[in-house]
Order: C-alpha cells, then sequence, then structure tokens
C-alpha cells in the first residue's frame, strides 16, 4: 500500500506502478476475497439475510454471476461507474458484493424513501457516473427473486453523463463517499479498492470476526461506516449478517426474536432507541457504537441491558481509523474509541494559539493506509481542498486525546467554539460540562448574536425523562461549574436535540435555534440575559 | 421549537377503564403534540398506517409517541407488544393498549 502523504499531492490519480505482475490489478482485488469466502468450508452455515430473504454462503458465487450477466448484458463494463441507489437490503447487499467482485467503480446512495437522502435537496448522480442502478425497496412488494436480478435491479443510463479524463478506469476501480459535511457544496471522497479491503480486513481483526458471529445490522450500508466497519468485514469472515431495512424500534426488536444477532453495529442514537424499548436484559457479545460520542447514562444503561460496548471511529474520508476491542479493561473500552488500526498514525495539535497548558483540547490529524485519495466533484474533476490539509495531515476538526497506552478519546468537534472576552471557548468543553449536570442526558451549544463580550452562547438541555428543572435552574447550576466567561447566555430545555439523518448533531439548524431564541431575548420575551 | 418538555395538559380519559375510542382520541392528541409532525386533528385517519405511506412517522417520532401514550395512560408496553402489527395503524394500537391496560403483566 503507497503511504498515504504522497497520494494528498496534485496528481494523486497517477496510479502508483501495480505490483510486478501485469495480470493483479485492483479490479481483481475483491474477487479473491468474495469468492473465497463465498465457498470456504467453514462459511457453509451462515446466511446474509433481510426481513424477507436469506442467502447461503455456498448460494453467493451463483448469485453474484447473474447479477454480473444482467450487467454485462446490458454493456455495463467493468471500470465504469455506476451509481447505485440502495435499500440496506439482502439485494442491496449483494448487488454490492457483485459490483466489488467485478470490479466496477461506484457511489452507493439511498434509495427514494429510505429517509436519508441529503437534506433539503435532491440527490444528484454524479455526471462522470455512467450508469443509475437501484435496488427495490419496495417493502409492500412481493420478496424478490434472488436468482432473478431483473426483479430486483433497474438500469438507467445516466442522462446527465458527460464523459471525463478523470474518471475511474478499469484497472484502478473506486468506491465513492459522499461526504457528510453540511457545507453544501458537493464533493465525493474517492477510495480505491486496495484501501477499502485492507480497512476491513483491519477492522475483522481487531473485532475478532467469526463465522458464528450473527450479526444485526440496522445501519445502512450506503453508508460507509456500516459498508466498512460492519459489512465486508463481517462478510469476509463468514458472520451471518441480517440487514434491516428502515431501522426502527418494533422493526428491530421483531427481526432480534427471528434471527438471534450476538454482534450489532449501531449508532448512538438507534442504541438510545433500542433503550427506550428494553423492558429486560439481552445480551449481546458486544455492539459496536460507530458515530457522535453517546452520553454516559446511556452507555451504562446499554452495557446494563446489551453487554460490552466498543466504539468504532472513523469518517467518509479517513475510513475506519480507531476502534476498542473487546478484551479492553471495561471504562477503557466504553469511553475511548481504542487504538488506531495499525498503520494510521496521528498527531495532535493544539487547537489554539495563546495555549491553555497542556490539558487544552488538540486537534486529531491523521495519516492512513487506508484514507481516502483525494476528493472530486460531480464532474469527476479533482478538487484541491487546502484547508482539509495540514502539511499531507489530514485534519480531521475532531478535538481528541491519547492516553500513553495508545487509545483514543474523541471529544467534540474543534471548528465548534467562541470567543467571549477573548477567551477560546470548545462547544465540547462546555457540553461535557453540561452533560455532568444531574438530569442532564444530552446537550449542545451554539452561537447566538453578537453582543458585547463576543458572540452570544445559547445551550440546549435534553433532561432525563424523570427529571424536571427549569431553564433558570439549569444556568445557575451551570454557573457554578464554569467560569463566568462560559456561562451560556440563554439555556433552552428540548426534548431531543436536532439530529441528521445519520444521528449526527445538525449544528446548523442549532445555530439557527440559538440565533433565533437570542433575538426574542432581546426583544425582551425570553430568558433574562 | 418546544422549550418545555412533556408538562403539557394532560387530557383525562372519560371512563375507566379506557375504551377504545377513547385512547384512540389520546393517540389522535399525542400525535398532535409532536413538534416534528406538523399534524392537526383534521388530518389524523385512525385506520391510516402510521409509517411509510401513512402518518409517516419515522424512528425517533416513534419512540417519541411510546413515551408520550406511556405517559398520558400511566402504563407500559410489553416487549412483546412492540412490534409492526401492533402499529398498524391507530386503531389496532388503541386496541393493544385497551389489552395492555386490561392486563398489565399478562403476555398477550
Amino acid at each position: 500500500v503507497e503511504p498515504y502523504v504522497q497520494s494528498c499531492r496534485p496528481g494523486f490519480f497517477t496510479e502508483p506502478p501495480k505490483s510486478p505482475s501485469p495480470d493483479v490489478s485492483d479490479s481483481l482485488l475483491f474477487r479473491d476475497l468474495i469468492r473465497a469466502s463465498a465457498r470456504a468450508a467453514e462459511h457453509r452455515a451462515s446466511i446474509l439475510a433481510d426481513a424477507r430473504h436469506r442467502c447461503t454462503y455456498p448460494e453467493i458465487p451463483e448469485r453474484l454471476d447473474q447479477i454480473q450477466s444482467f450487467l454485462r448484458d446490458r454493456a455495463v463494463r467493468p471500470g465504469e461507474c455506476i451509481t447505485v441507489e440502495l435499500a440496506n437490503s439482502l439485494p442491496s447487499a449483494i448487488t454490492v458484493l457483485a459490483l466489488l467482485d467485478a470490479g466496477y467503480s461506484m457511489l452507493l446512495v439511498p434509495a427514494a424513501g429510505q429517509g436519508a437522502r441529503v437534506q433539503g435537496g435532491e440527490l444528484q448522480a454524479p455526471r462522470f457516473s455512467r450508469w443509475l442502478l437501484s435496488v427495490s425497496a419496495d417493502e409492500s412488494r412481493e420478496p424478490c427473486a434472488l436468482e432473478e436480478p431483473t426483479s430486483f435491479l433497474r438500469l438507467r443510463a445516466n442522462p446527465e453523463y458527460r464523459a471525463s479524463t478523470a474518471a475511474p478506469d478499469e484497472h484502478a476501480p473506486r468506491v465513492y463517499g459522499r461526504t457528510s459535511g453540511s457545507l453544501g457544496t458537493a464533493k465525493l471522497a474517492v477510495h480505491s479498492y486496495s484501501r477499502v479491503r485492507a480497512n476491513a480486513s483491519r477492522a475483522r481483526e481487531r473485532l475478532r470476526l467469526d463465522p458464528s458471529c450473527r450479526i444485526a445490522l440496522p445501519s445502512p450500508i450506503f453508508h460507509l461506516y456500516a459498508l466498512r466497519a460492519a459489512f465486508l468485514p463481517g462478510f469476509v469472515a463468514g458472520a451471518s449478517i441480517d440487514f434491516l431495512e428502515r431501522a426502527n424500534l418494533l422493526r428491530y426488536l421483531e427481526r432480534e426474536r427471528e434471527f438471534d444477532p450476538n454482534v450489532a453495529f449501531v449508532t448512538p442514537t438507534f442504541c438510545e432507541t433500542l433503550l427506550r424499548g428494553r423492558r429486560s436484559a439481552r445480551p449481546y457479545r458486544y455492539m459496536v457504537i460507530g458515530g457522535d460520542r453517546m452520553s454516559e447514562f446511556t452507555r451504562s444503561v446499554s452495557e446494563a441491558l446489551h453487554g460490552p460496548l466498543i466504539n468504532a471511529y472513523g469518517s467518509t474520508e479517513m475510513g475506519l481509523v480507531a476502534m476498542g476491542e473487546l478484551a479492553m479493561p471495561p471504562e477503557l473500552r466504553s469511553g475511548t474509541v481504542g487504538r488506531l488500526l495499525p498503520g494510521v498514525v496521528c498527531r495532535l495539535v493544539p487547537s489554539s494559539e495563546d495555549g491553555h497548558g497542556t490539558d487544552s483540547p488538540c486537534e486529531l490529524q491523521l495519516q492512513s493506509p487506508y484514507g481516502f485519495k483525494g476528493y472530486v466533484d460531480l464532474d469527476g474533476n479533482e478538487l484541491q481542498l487546502r484547508s482539509a490539509f495540514d502539511g499531507g495531515w489530514f485534519c480531521t476538526r475532531d478535538l481528541a486525546r491519547r492516553a500513553a497506552d495508545g487509545t483514543l478519546q474523541i471529544l467534540g468537534r474543534s471548528d465548534l467554539s467562541v470567543n467571549r472576552n477573548g477567551m477560546l471557548l470548545p462547544f465540547a468543553d462546555l457540553e461535557s460540562r453540561l452533560r455532568a449536570i444531574d438530569g442532564v442526558q444530552d446537550a449542545a451549544v451554539a452561537a447566538g448574536e453578537n453582543d458585547i463580550r463576543g458572540r452570544g452562547l445559547v445551550a440546549f438541555c435534553v433532561l432525563r425523562s424523570d427529571v424536571r428543572l427549569s431553564a433558570q435552574e439549569l444556568r445557575a447550576r451551570c454557573a457554578k461549574l464554569v467560569p463566568a466567561f462560559a456561562v451560556p447566555d440563554i439555556v433552552q430545555v428540548l426534548d431531543d436535540l436536532p439530529r441528521l439523518v445519520n444521528g449526527k448533531l445538525d449544528r446548523r439548524s442549532l445555530a439557527g435555534m440559538a440565533q433565533s431564541a437570542a433575538a426574542r431575548t432581546q426583544a425582551g420575551d425570553g430568558e433574562p440575559p | 421549537v418546544s422549550a418545555t418538555s412533556r408538562t403539557g395538559d394532560r387530557d383525562s380519559t372519560e371512563c375507566d377503564p379506557p375504551c377504545v375510542d377513547d385512547v384512540v382520541a389520546t393517540l389522535k392528541l399525542s400525535l398532535v403534540a409532536a413538534p416534528d409532525l406538523h399534524l392537526t386533528l383534521a388530518d389524523i385517519d385512525e385506520h391510516a398506517a402510521l409509517f411509510e405511506g401513512g402518518l409517516g412517522l419515522d424512528s425517533v417520532m416513534l419512540i417519541e409517541l411510546i413515551t408520550d401514550i406511556e405517559t398520558r395512560l400511566k402504563f407500559e408496553f410489553l416487549e412483546e407488544d412492540l412490534r409492526m402489527r401492533s402499529f398498524k395503524s391507530l386503531r389496532t394500537l388503541a386496541q393493544v393498549i385497551v389489552e395492555r391496560l386490561a392486563n398489565p403483566g399478562k403476555r398477550a
């Protein structure tokens, strides 16, 4: 695997020299892996399933062949880019395997009605993508016949297609990832097969996945987290995997009774959802949590009912970066994201110039053998985003701490902060103090109107359901915990924090809410300043 | 944006134990009170599906509905009540709840 730094330089589309054998190209990288796993004797009893379909491992090679001949018959050539609209279903999962196996370049996107379209806008297929493939997501219909790809696949030529010189070629297929950044400009992270494959192998090793694992996967595979941390590692390991379409509490509990999983990959939000419906313990071997941080309270309730939690950390750009492991001491395992995966290096850069001493949180910057090759726009042209890198290091904008044993703790976002009275206050700091107030389940901070002291500060708190606290009481308690400059101007109690469909905090909505709350206060009808 | 938690008016049920129609009425009030749904009483068809293709509840709204009706009607669903079948429509759900109110600990 070529060093990551090299690929950040201009010209990263020039693939490094191939290995001595001219037969081995990137396009075949998944083929041996996928076929070997499907045929392994010790994987014979494993299945892939969803609520309406199931497929044993030995049946998989034939299913892949059928999908591949469906594409060949329609003149889709390996190496061409396909935008695939997916549901989190077995037909979708098999289709993804078939595409990887044949060496297509792909962008995986949620199918209409799968609830995860980019908020506020229709999905746009990249113009360099020649084909649009949709996998049926209509639950009201009869189950699809997996051996009949026409029963679940619809192929269209992309009407917007424009050939691009920067487009991928047959020998270097790519997996594109849509970045979750809320800045609005469409950009895609480019991944090579070799890095996606290596990332999946490391995840499998870290989690010790094996054929006895029965994985519940409510997180959709069109997200790179579920694809790279769960689906591919699980498949390579010969685990049984159950894909849950349009996951909600009821569907999850129903499938849990049927499929009897012993491992689950969930987001913190979904974990909380599960806990609200749990009436008794349902132990798992472990649950892997990917995404935002989870409150201490949720974490401990989940461990009591579900068993060990393992945290995973990564991003669309860098893939899976760090992950805990079952063997870690419990407090480290649930309180950190574990150690970096082999080959990943990090550095911690103080996030403020004036330096608040050695304890001040630092920004995590990374170089990874599993990281992306760069960004492209919808025409396939390379985007030079200088702000994304700092001399070859990818800037995660996450604040982190690293213990002597190498375990990493993610503290929050580095670019979310306010300057008050000349002091830099990271939201992450204040948020963790707010969460420490007894009765507060979750908290988020956003900047309000400018005032004399700098940016106004609005805190949003979610209380535990058995707790009643007024906004004024909360603000008073907060004032006892933090220095005066950090006390929020306004505190609001919410039933829930606004979140994006992927479960991450919706910072943009929060900022809007903070602005209007501050405006109301200025008009004299809100909380006291 | 709601600035208060669930301290709003609790509706009182007409009869004790409540009948299916009372529970349907309570469920409708709960949905009208849900901040993200933007529904009025007139919008809600008690025979409509709760999720896709019906009232459009998502995963988080479902949890809010469950928590809210448990608070309003002072009971708890058993885990086996929590299945798609029970939430087919408001009327079906009301029937499940009436059953549960009558037999708080009994398995269905």
